[in-house]
């Protein structure tokens, strides 16, 4: 991914700003006791260690698919390899603005749901290919979104299709993927420093709240994605669950994915938003988090089993119920603090 | 139903009721918020007074006027499965349209001149496609089929003076279940279509190469055909682009220079084209300003103005939405017109 921005217009824009001087104003009653950019400062190490993770995760997956694919690696190391891989970036799917949105990475490394079988289709094509061009990793990422991520990789490790060499490709594109994201938040002209330049003359961010209520939407999102679709789509109905529909059943990661997102909400709450808002607060907002891991951890059985046995059925319906509920305790605790609830304003896109 | 069907059953008949010019109907609709969150549908006279005002389930987008009744159909936000049928006169809701299966409404629609069927952009998200939904007025408000967009996220659709559709298929790729993020910015194909008053694709306009991230999003036009288009750069926030363009069939787009367009921050809410064909406003909710140019596409100044977005033509020239209230732009008399109630308006104002 190119840089998104130039050094000599970041410096510009940073001295513009200086210029017409006064102080960023928030137009939010009660808010200007909160420090927005100090907690931006804690919140671009958090980004930074979520995003740097997956970037060495991929790394590693390019590594040891070469490995796995000429024998040189037992097949349950690479599957945890590639385990490691899809929960780091499972912390990341909450963060669907700037690099992430602007390289069109979300489909590209999670195509999921995939209701169509858009990735079944992709990978058919795909394995037709010359064994050079599933190696390469420019091929992979000319051809579909849907053969180019986690799914077309787990979808080759877990069905009869030939493995080898496309995982090597596909590793390898994600590999630049996870690069380039880290690189387009935290290279020195990127995503990172426009936050950092926040000001009048910003093209994105007008002052320091509006990338605090930006990544506080994300963090609802993350939480809306765990519990409408991660589990809204297996649970289907009580008289029609749809197991198949679960993230990741063939690998067995379906509720792993999930406590990964929801760690990366609570950890950017905990280190992000922590310090701006009273202790008991965040302590209580923190212990809700964690009663939603325990119940995710006691299902009983995989996600795709628990959704159509009616005994353990509940168990999975009461964490939805409790993922979904994590957004009014976030409300709560965490956004009426700030003043960056979920609003409604014509500026907010359409 | 299918589309030659649809035709054979075009023109058969056109609506009866009360017609516009009859009551005391507000001059504009708009979609609102107030501070608990609640949304409405609320109808404006023309000097800002709230004529009613109507809850509904979710936040609002744009509406639709009937071309004869008093009638409007108001749409929810993408990725919203509702729209309400107004009686506009009476601010009563007549009925309610849900999306299909496997359907969603971007938040605009468009009769059809004879007012016998309603088009409504709608999203087919497993396949990634654009389709216009086609609605029965006479036959209880039913979804009798649907064609192709033109395009990917289709936004905006207008009706021109001949009768044909413009579409507004702003080229990014949404799911519900991914809420509202774009998953498909570095490959995203925006364009304008026009359709036949069937559905018929006619012609196709794409940006250049080098603007293929300037997504098209909202269109008037005015009595001569000519498009007035604002769109919202995907691309590089730091890189400067225009976000205003015109077109006329058979031509390429026009895209228009004004010296303050960094000021939108790459992002244009809504267009509107005055009376007289003469002037275009162009709002910018994020940056809080209005551009305003000439029919020949030349810059004729702006305007700051807090939130600005929904814009309708009014009188000799335009209303807008704005924080608190109502700005009429008639040249002789400009005036900022508070509005109480707390309102958040929604981007669009619809004059009815």
């Amino acid at each position: 991914m190119k840089p998104l921005l130039t050094a000599a217009l970041i410096f510009a824009l940073a001295s513009s700003s200086s210029a017409q001087t006064s102080p960023v104003e928030i137009s939010i009653p009660g808010a200007v006791d909160i420090d927005h950019r100090a907690l931006q400062t804690r919140a671009l190490a958090v980004l930074e260690s979520q995003f740097g993770a997956f970037r060495s995760a991929a790394a590693d997956l390019e590594k040891t698919s070469v490995l796995f694919c000429a024998g040189a690696l037992p097949r349950d190391e690479y599957l945890a390899v590639f385990r490691t891989a899809w929960l780091a970036w499972a912390p990341l799917d909450s963060y669907q603005f700037g690099p992430v949105e602007q390289s069109g990475a979300a489909l590209r490394v999670n195509f999921w749901p995939d209701k169509k079988n858009f990735t079944g289709r992709a990978l058919h094509q795909l394995l037709k290919a010359t064994p050079k061009a599933q190696s390469d990793p420019a091929f992979i990422a000319r051809g579909s979104a849907a053969a180019q991520g986690l799914p077309a990789i787990e979808r080759l490790l877990f069905t009869d299709a030939e493995e080898c060499p496309a995982i090597t490709g596909i590793s390898a594109n994600l590999s630049d993927i996870a690069d380039g994201l880290y690189t387009g938040w935290f290279s020195g002209d990127g995503w990172a420093d426009l936050v950092r330049a926040a000001g009048p003359d910003n093209p994105v961010y007008l002052n320091d709240a509006e990338f605090t209520k930006t990544l506080y939407t994300a963090l609802h999102f993350g939480l809306t994605r765990v519990g409408d679709a991660r589990l809204g789509r297996p649970l289907g109905s009580f008289d029609r669950p749809f197991p198949k529909r679960a993230e990741a059943w063939r690998a067995g990661l379906t509720a792993d994915i999930m406590s990964a997102q929801i760690s990366g909400v609570s950890d950017m709450l905990r280190d992000g938003f922590g310090a701006a808002v009273p202790s008991q607060n965040l302590q209580r907002a923190l212990d809700a988090f964690a009663a939603v891991q325990d119940r995710l951890h006691q299902i009983g059985a995989p996600v795709p089993e628990a959704v159509i046995d009616p005994a353990l059925r509940i168990r999975v319906e009461s964490l939805q119920n409790m993922t979904l509920a994590l957004r009014s305790v976030l409300n709560r605790d965490i956004g009426a603090r700030l003043k960056v609830e979920t609003g409604f304003s014509a500026a907010d896109g359409d | 139903m299918d589309r030659r069907r649809f035709l054979l059953a075009a023109g058969a008949a056109t609506v009866a009721g009360p017609s516009w010019a009859e009551l005391g109907a507000p001059a504009f609709l708009t979609a609102a918020s107030r501070a608990d969150n609640s949304t409405w549908l609320v109808g404006l006279g023309a000097g800002g007074e709230v004529r009613f005002a109507v809850s509904i389930p979710s936040r609002g987008h744009a509406a639709a006027a009937h071309p004869s009744r008093s009638v409007a159909v108001a749409f929810a936000r993408r990725p919203g499965r509702f729209a309400v049928v107004l009686d506009c006169a009476k601010g009563r809701e007549i009925t309610r349209l849900a999306a299909v299966e496997g359907r969603h409404f971007y938040g605009h629609g468009a009769f059809t001149r004879d007012g016998r069927y309603l088009f409504t952009t709608e999203n087919d998200w497993e396949n990634g496609a654009g389709v216009l939904g086609i609605w029965d007025v006479e036959n209880g408000w039913k979804r009798v089929g649907e064609v192709a967009s033109g395009g990917i996220g289709p936004h905006e659709i207008i009706r021109l003076p001949d009768g044909v559709f413009a579409v507004a298929n702003g080229g990014i790729r949404t799911r519900p279940d991914s809420a509202r993020s774009k998953l498909n910015l570095p490959d995203m194909r925006p364009n304008l279509t026009y359709l036949s008053s069937d559905g018929a694709l006619l012609e196709t306009v794409e940006p250049e190469p080098a603007l293929y991230q300037n997504s098209i999003r909202h269109l008037d036009v005015d009595s001569r055909g000519q498009i007035a288009i604002a769109s919202q750069w995907q691309g590089n926030p730091l890189q400067p682009v225009p976000l205003v363009a015109l077109h006329r069939r058979g031509q390429a787009l026009r895209w228009l220079d004004h010296p303050q367009t960094v000021r939108l921050k790459n992002y244009a809410g809504s267009v509107a084209i005055a009376a007289s064909g003469d002037q275009i406003a162009v709002t910018g909710p994020r940056g809080g300003r209005v551009l305003f140019f000439d029919s020949g596409g030349n810059a004729l100044g702006d305007r700051a103005m807090d939130g600005a977005c929904g814009v309708a033509q009014s009188g000799g020239g335009f209303a807008i939405t704005m924080n608190g209230g109502l700005t009429q732009t008639e040249p002789d008399d400009p005036r900022t017109i508070a509005v109480a109630g707390d309102w958040s308006w929604d981007n669009h104002l619809v004059r009815i």
